[in-house]
């Protein structure tokens, strides 16, 4: 099947965050602290992969990647918060 | 330009995901639906985020000017009754980024790839006063522009750069191989969707495909050296274009 960069991109990146899902299921974690640290480094790690990707859509995923950052420090400080007050 | 589908259905996920999100946590208190959710949320905001990258130019838009470009320059070739095929030189021989070279004399002699030509229309481009020629953008001039490093050493590095450009930036192609022999170079495209420019053209016959421009401008910078466009086929979705590098004489 004939794909462009961008089609074979947004493919790769469901499949690794849905079997992402599905690892998750099968060894029963359910913390979604941990699951937003994974999809970030998912995300950013395809992003730095996918050197084929075009530049306007290299710079569209920036916000994401950004939004997807932030909460990942957020779910870090709450876990170091959690850790410090006990 | 835009992608309207990847726009729907990023907007469909990311709605979904925050239902599921919501549902998981309040009714169901379930993380591991809450993890599916926020999955659906993260592809729907870059599919949200994918749909946005265009030019910001309607599709229609870009296709007229291209139209006129093209024809303009197609009309200046017809009235010029220019057949000799077009030298494509680097950045380093006009200072100013890569053009073609269409030579007004036949037979043309081949300019060296540091030969200083002033970035003009019409310019001179040699010692002898027969040597004059059009000097012109190509879709090979605005492709490497397009390219967010240099292009990539030979043949290697230009093998990268052409799939960069081709299978990404501009998604004309969905895989390109360059083999490199002697002098000759050949650029295997395939499963090229949209070949804009007819083969009976005097563009086409003088300048080649927009793809044969875009292999020989990439050749031209990787090598610094003038490049001609030998011969183009086409063989369903697969497009062979044989590339020469050029000695320069100036």
């Amino acid at each position: 099947m004939n794909l462009t960069a961008t089609e074979k991109y947004v493919l790769r990146l469901t499949a690794l965050l849905m079997g992402t899902c599905v690892v998750f299921a099968m060894v029963g974690e359910s913390r979604i602290a941990l699951a937003i640290a994974v999809f970030n480094c998912e995300v950013l790690a395809l992003d730095q992969l996918s050197v084929h990707l075009g530049r306007r859509e290299r710079r569209a995923i920036v916000p994401v990647e950004a939004l997807l950052l932030a909460a990942f420090v957020v779910v870090v400080i709450m876990e170091v918060v959690r850790v410090a007050t006990g | 330009m835009t992608r309207p589908r990847f726009s729907l259905t990023g907007l469909v996920l990311l709605v979904a995901g925050l239902a599921i999100v919501g549902v998981s946590l309040t009714w169901l208190a379930s993380g591991q639906g809450a993890i599916i959710g926020i999955a659906l949320i993260v592809l729907g905001l870059v599919l949200l985020a994918l749909s946005r990258a265009g030019s910001g130019m309607s599709d229609a838009m870009a296709a007229l000017l291209t139209t006129s470009g093209y024809e303009n320059i197609e009309r200046l070739v017809e009235e010029l009754s220019l057949s000799e095929k077009a030298i494509y030189l680097p950045s380093v021989a006009t200072g100013r980024g890569p053009r073609a070279l269409l030579p007004l004399a036949t037979p043309a002699s081949v300019p060296s790839a540091h030969a200083d030509i002033y970035d003009r229309l019409v310019v001179q481009y040699g010692p002898d006063p027969a040597d004059m020629g059009l000097l012109i953008t190509t879709p090979g001039s605005g492709a490497v522009e397009l390219l967010s490093s240099e292009v990539g050493s030979f043949p290697e590095g230009l093998e990268t750069s052409l799939r960069v450009l081709v299978t990404g930036t501009l998604e004309v192609a969905h895989g390109v191989d360059v083999h490199a022999s002697g002098e000759k170079t050949t650029v295997h495209y395939r499963g090229v969707r949209g070949d804009s420019v007819s083969s009976d053209s005097a563009m086409h016959r003088t300048l080649g495909s927009p793809l044969a421009a875009i292999a020989a401008t990439l050749l031209a910078e990787s090598l610094s050296r003038p490049v001609v466009v030998l011969s183009e086929n086409a063989s369903g979705t697969t497009r062979t274009v044989e590339l020469m590098t050029a000695a320069g004489e100036s």
